[in-house]
């Protein structure tokens, strides 16, 4: 069992997006930056789709009631182990043998947005619901033997930076923007502001404009996360994992799977600016990103004693 | 048969089977019996879909399935369309105005309606279900009369109740959970629109009528969903 002592930002068990209930409009979930996510289940020799914790700009603090292997994969931060009156460091993208009582205390996420905790067996979720987690929530663990310490020396992407390239196939109501409207699109940047969730990232900068006879309202239709919106305000909203099934605004452009995960990873005030790029194009950069998630987990050296 | 339907690239990772541009029953039926038939014959790595008014989304994994294999499945499953069965019929009790209805008044008052003409012609009618979207339970309806029609409120409120019968445009929808909301509110039902087990009650194609009750109803139905659990 571990137990929440102090939630952090906003923490939530998350486990693979799920699809099979889109028809009744419940979201696909899953974690903002599935393939970080992944990388902590590995860790800890968890199948990759093992619920783990997201956590968003800062780590929780929470106490573990039983022995088990944990990993954080993150970007940065400086992260502490208290067992008894010792503070151990907990390094970030290698798995750490924990004993009972040990207590992980909260820190801040110094890179990146997010990062995920992973325990050996994975995290219990009750139901398809990722609820919000708060202190004294008590989530069982599964059993496991895990029995390697394994490292990841370089993360398979880098830590996003201020600005962002996010690559885009263009939308499926492509025209009913104008031709300056498209122009603005992939010609300006855009500011990523704090009215932003796991539900999507809104987008500011220069108004995007709509062909005559378009005003930003469609039937309303299937939504998936990387859907960029124009809202009728002409400003646009990227879509994340927690989005609703269905959506009414234009979708201008949809980012690629391999770069969901950056924009997941981006902060408020970052800037992104969008590339176009083919569908064949976007399917190479998916396989080159899941290759790379392969090699990048090793077993550790052993550490000095 | 209808206009022929279009397969645009949805992202990297699904497609739009996308019909004629407006809201139809006969569209909205050929999209359900496409979903039926990509749900039956589900090939590897088609992974879901989502059926709204006039367009199926389906979602693939390019790592298991190519854009091109998907397309020509897709082709090969719109020319095997059937017939979709006639859906379920179901009854809703709904408490109308009041508390439970706050905007039925201003709802009246533009139609030029009494309170009570409106409601009746609320539940007079009959709803297909369209799609069911915007949070988990949402059913779409449609069929409104059009003498009640009337826009979004300009400003959304903070909060709509669960179980709150609401219209916008020529639409009328349940809230499942409270929520955020921008509906004109009539009415509110006792029924569970969503259950984390059972899902969700509607299901899009059914079809669904309104059965005004009192007050007293409302609770007795409220304590037998309750037990029901």
């Amino acid at each position: 069992m571990i137990e929440i002592l102090n939630k952090g930002l906003l923490t939530l068990p998350v486990t693979v997006s799920r699809h099979l209930l889109e028809r009744f409009g419940v979201p696909t979930g899953g974690p903002a930056d599935p393939f970080l996510c992944i990388l902590a289940n590995r860790l800890v020799e968890n199948p990759d789709g093992a619920c783990a914790l997201e956590a968003s700009l800062m780590l929780p603090g929470l106490v573990f009631h039983r022995a088990c292997f944990a990993a954080i994969a993150g970007f940065s931060a400086e992260v502490f182990l208290k067992r008894g009156q010792d503070a151990i460091p907990f390094p970030l993208n290698r798995t750490v043998l924990i004993e009972a009582g040990d207590e992980l205390l909260p820190a801040p996420i110094k890179a990146g947005m997010r990062a995920y905790i992973a325990v050996s067996g994975g995290i219990e979720r009750k139901g398809f619901r990722a609820g919000k987690l708060t202190e004294g929530t008590v989530l069982a663990i599964g059993e496991s033997s895990p029995r390697r310490i394994l490292h990841i020396p370089e993360l398979p992407f880098p830590a996003p930076k201020e600005k962002a390239e996010i690559r885009v196939i263009p939308g499926v109501q492509e025209s009913a923007f104008s031709r300056e409207g498209k122009e603005t699109f992939y010609a300006s940047e855009y500011s990523y502001t704090p009215e932003s969730s796991r539900m999507g990232i809104r987008l500011k900068g220069e108004a995007v404009s709509f062909r005559p006879g378009c005003d930003g309202n469609i039937i309303s239709e299937g939504m998936l996360a990387g859907d960029i919106q124009i809202t009728p305000s002409g400003q646009p909203i990227l879509m994340l994992s927690d989005c609703p099934t269905t959506g009414g605004y234009t979708k201008i452009a949809h980012a690629i799977t391999a770069d969901i995960p950056l924009a997941a990873q981006l902060r408020p005030g970052a800037r992104i600016r969008f590339r176009q790029v083919s569908v064949a194009d976007a399917h190479i950069a998916l396989r080159r990103l899941i290759i790379k998630l392969d090699p990048c987990v090793r077993e550790a050296p052993r550490q000095g004693d | 048969m209808g206009a022929p339907a279009e397969i645009l690239p949805h992202g990297d990772h699904a497609v739009d089977i996308v019909f004629e541009d407006r809201i139809s029953i006969e569209i909205n039926s050929r999209v359900l019996a496409l979903a039926e038939a990509v749900s039956a014959h589900m090939p590897q790595g088609v992974i879901g879909c989502i059926p709204a008014y006039r367009t199926l989304t389906v979602e693939y994994d390019p790592m298991r399935i190519s854009y091109g294999q998907i397309c020509l499945f897709l082709r090969g499953m719109l020319g095997a369309e059937s017939v979709p069965a006639r859906g379920r019929l179901i009854r809703i009790p709904v408490v109308y105005g009041g508390e439970f209805g706050p905007d039925l008044e201003a709802v009246a008052r533009a139609a030029g309606l009494s309170e009570r003409e409106a409601a009746e012609r609320h539940f007079m009618r009959e709803y297909h279900v369209y799609m069911i979207g915007f949070m988990p339970g949402f059913p779409y309806l449609g069929g409104l009369d059009p003498a009640i029609a009337c826009p979004r409120r300009s400003t959304p409120r903070l909060r709509v109740e669960a179980g709150s019968v609401g219209i916008a445009g020529l639409q009328t929808g349940i809230y499942p959970e409270a929520s955020p909301g921008g509906w004109n509110i009539i009415g509110r039902t006792p029924l569970k629109l969503f259950d984390d087990e059972k899902l969700s009650l509607l299901s899009a194609g059914d079809r669904v009528s309104f059965v005004p009750i009192d007050r007293e109803a409302y609770d007795r139905i409220t304590q037998a969903e309750a037990l029901k659990k």
